[in-house]
């Protein structure tokens, strides 16, 4: 009987070590798969509005312009420019996403005319006052996360996956990202970031899709919301362009001091 | 003053005519001088705005940033002034500039001794930010992966200085410059800079040649004493180093040449550790510690030391702090200096700077300036 027990302990826990490899491996394969769909995207370029609210509902917006050249080897390379507030108009903020490890960044500061390499490892700390993180604007690498399974789930009629998203870097300010994936076309619609501490911190929710180039699905408004603070930022992108002939040549120190 | 008034009307009535895209700001600093002395005012106000434009022509780019500020009781902080007045075209992958054009060369946060290209616009503050435009044809391009640049300046800036009353006032009125090079202000300069990085290390690499940025001071003994800044001539080779860690940059800046025959060497050496959300909030502070070295003549201090702390809200108002501790090696002479900053909306700012000297002896340079300690606010609208 004793024995009898051990075997039943052994098989079932072989049982649930399998079925956590099994949720590890089908995570993966979803996040690799949302990956894959939107490679050979070559190039953005988009505006964008970001309105923060405050607590009571105050709000306060500006214009940004973006760039972006898929990486190759490494990361993603892109260009942030804020047109608005007045005063900081012209500040520049370029990044090169490294697959493992910290981002090489610098800003531009136009009435200095000078560029600063920023350290890094500041990717848990706001963007420009934001509820959004450097880490949540910066191109998401697969090799930034290991990926779990959890469900499949309906979300606003869609199919989804759901996956749990688990940051790889210690610096990241967050324990797990649940994240909403639609089964059909591996867009993501919704993810719930969780603090160091495990509490839900803020959702992202994704809206209004369109498909670009007959292939790559980009959404035009992010939701943010940090159910901590009440505070939400929305971001708005307008004007999507695809493989626009940027080149990496538009993504260094030089093209910085040239931005318009 | 009247000749750039002359170009700067020309140049914006040119601008108006093709509609150029244009943005600037307007500022009002209100300044109070607690520990002013004699003969000297202890407030001040000042207005500066500022016209930013980008235009382009059929063949080439035209850029401007003027400046136009007038000050109520000190007559040298009034200008007009084409910080950037120039015509650019790119061929391939160079990028050619003709006209009055400013840039940045350095790492460190305490002093840039590799920052020759521009002549300081001292009369509007100690901060080196504040540039006169470098009347130039420059050069920029690619060599290899790193960028390089080549300047010709045909004329020499004269240094900016406040009126003999006001803060900091020499006490007597400046004379005529005078020069090294028998050409006076019609001496050119040479500069080259090469930059690039590799991995987490930016460094540069540049060479000048021409005159002095910092003048000498000669006391005239004419009808009333006047005070004549001095160019002297240099040849200088500076190197710029840059390491950026996950939260610490180390950076250094070094200059060596021959200063009017005598050889010389500064260095500037520093680092910046920034701890991030401190106490759980959105805040991020910086601790930093810079070293300054300068053995030519026109250094008011042989060593200096430099510590200081950075703070940053990151919240929607941009609002940070900067706090930086300047004493000489003997700590007998020091400067604290408070930078504050927030927007008050979209397109206002406002603005607190302290600056307090302190001396032990009458005999060092920063006696004379004690009575020059001002606290300043100022309100900017950008549009």
């Amino acid at each position: 009987m004793k024995s009898f027990r051990i075997i039943l302990i052994v098989l079932l826990s072989y049982l649930f070590v399998g079925s956590v490899y099994a949720s590890e491996g089908k995570g993966l394969e979803i996040a690799t798969e949302v990956d894959v769909r939107d490679r050979g995207f070559g190039d953005t370029t988009s505006t964008m509005t970001m309105t923060l609210f405050d607590q009571y509902g105050n709000s306060t917006s500006r214009k940004i312009r973006n760039r972006t050249l898929e990486g190759t080897d490494e990361g993603d390379l892109s260009l942030v420019i804020f047109d608005t507030p007045a005063d900081v108009k012209g500040t520049a903020f370029l990044s090169h996403t490294k697959k493992s490890g910290s981002d090489d960044q610098w800003l531009y500061l136009p009435a200095l005319k000078r560029v600063k390499r920023i350290a890094s490892s500041n990717q848990a700390g706001p963007f420009m006052g934001s509820e959004f993180a450097y880490e949540d604007i910066s191109s998401q690498e697969l090799e930034k996360y290991t990926y779990k399974y959890l469900r499949n789930e309906d979300y606003q009629g869609l199919d989804c996956f759901v996956v749990e998203y688990d940051p790889i870097d210690r610096k990241s300010g967050y324990s797990k990202q649940i994240v909403w994936i639609d089964t059909k076309e591996y867009r993501s619609h919704k993810i719930e970031f969780y603090d160091r501490k495990e509490s839900l911190l803020k959702t992202l929710v994704y809206k209004n899709y369109s498909k670009y180039n007959g292939k790559f699905w980009r959404a035009d408004i992010f939701e943010m919301e940090n159910h901590q603070t009440g505070k939400k930022t929305i971001l708005e992108f307008d004007d999507w362009k695809f493989q626009t002939g940027l080149s990496a040549k538009d993504f260094n120190k030089k093209s910085l001091k040239k931005v318009r | 003053m009247g000749y750039f008034a002359r170009i700067a009307c020309v140049w914006l009535l040119l601008a108006i005519q093709v509609k150029a895209e244009t943005s600037g700001s307007l500022e009002i600093t209100g300044s109070y001088f607690p520990k002013s002395l004699g003969a000297s005012f202890d407030t001040n106000f000042t207005a500066e705005a500022k016209v930013i434009g980008y235009e382009e022509l059929d063949d080439f780019q035209l850029e401007y940033e003027i400046i136009i500020r007038k000050s109520l009781n000190d007559n040298g902080k009034d200008i007009v002034e084409p910080r950037q007045l120039f015509l650019s075209k790119t061929f391939g992958d160079i990028d050619v500039y003709l006209g009055y054009r400013h840039t940045f060369w350095g790492v460190a946060e305490s002093r840039n001794l590799v920052d020759l290209i521009n002549q300081q616009d001292l009369a509007a503050g100690i901060s080196a930010d504040n540039k006169l435009g470098a009347p130039s044809i420059s050069i920029e391009t690619y060599l290899g992966s790193g960028e390089l640049q080549y300047w010709y300046i045909p004329r020499f800036r004269e240094r900016t200085f406040n009126d003999a009353n006001a803060h900091p006032g020499f006490g007597m009125p400046v004379a005529p410059a005078q020069f090294a090079h028998a050409k006076g202000s019609k001496a050119s300069d040479q500069a080259f800079r090469y930059a690039n990085s590799i991995g987490d290390i930016e460094y540069a690499f540049s060479i000048f040649d021409g005159t002095v940025r910092e003048p000498l001071f000669l006391v005239q003994e004419l009808e009333q004493p006047m005070i004549a800044p001095y160019y002297e001539q240099m040849r200088s080779v500076g190197l710029e180093l840059q390491y950026t860690g996950e939260s610490i940059l180390y950076k250094f800046e070094g200059l060596t040449g021959t200063q009017s025959g005598k050889d010389f060497d500064a260095v500037v050496l520093g680092t910046e550790k920034t701890v991030y959300t401190i106490f759980e909030t959105q805040w991020d502070m910086g601790i930093l510690f810079e070293y300054q070295y300068d053995e030519r003549a026109q250094a008011l201090i042989d060593q200096m030391i430099v510590s200081g702390v950075r703070l940053t809200a990151n919240d929607e108002f941009d609002t940070n702090l900067l706090i930086l501790y300047t004493v000489d090696d003997a700590f007998s002479q020091s400067l604290f200096g408070l930078e504050a900053s927030r927007r008050l909306r979209n397109g206002m700012t406002l603005d607190i700077n302290y600056l307090l000297y302190q001396s032990d002896r009458q005999n060092l340079p920063f006696y004379s300036l004690v009575d020059d300690s001002e606290l300043s606010f100022t309100l900017g609208y950008y549009f």
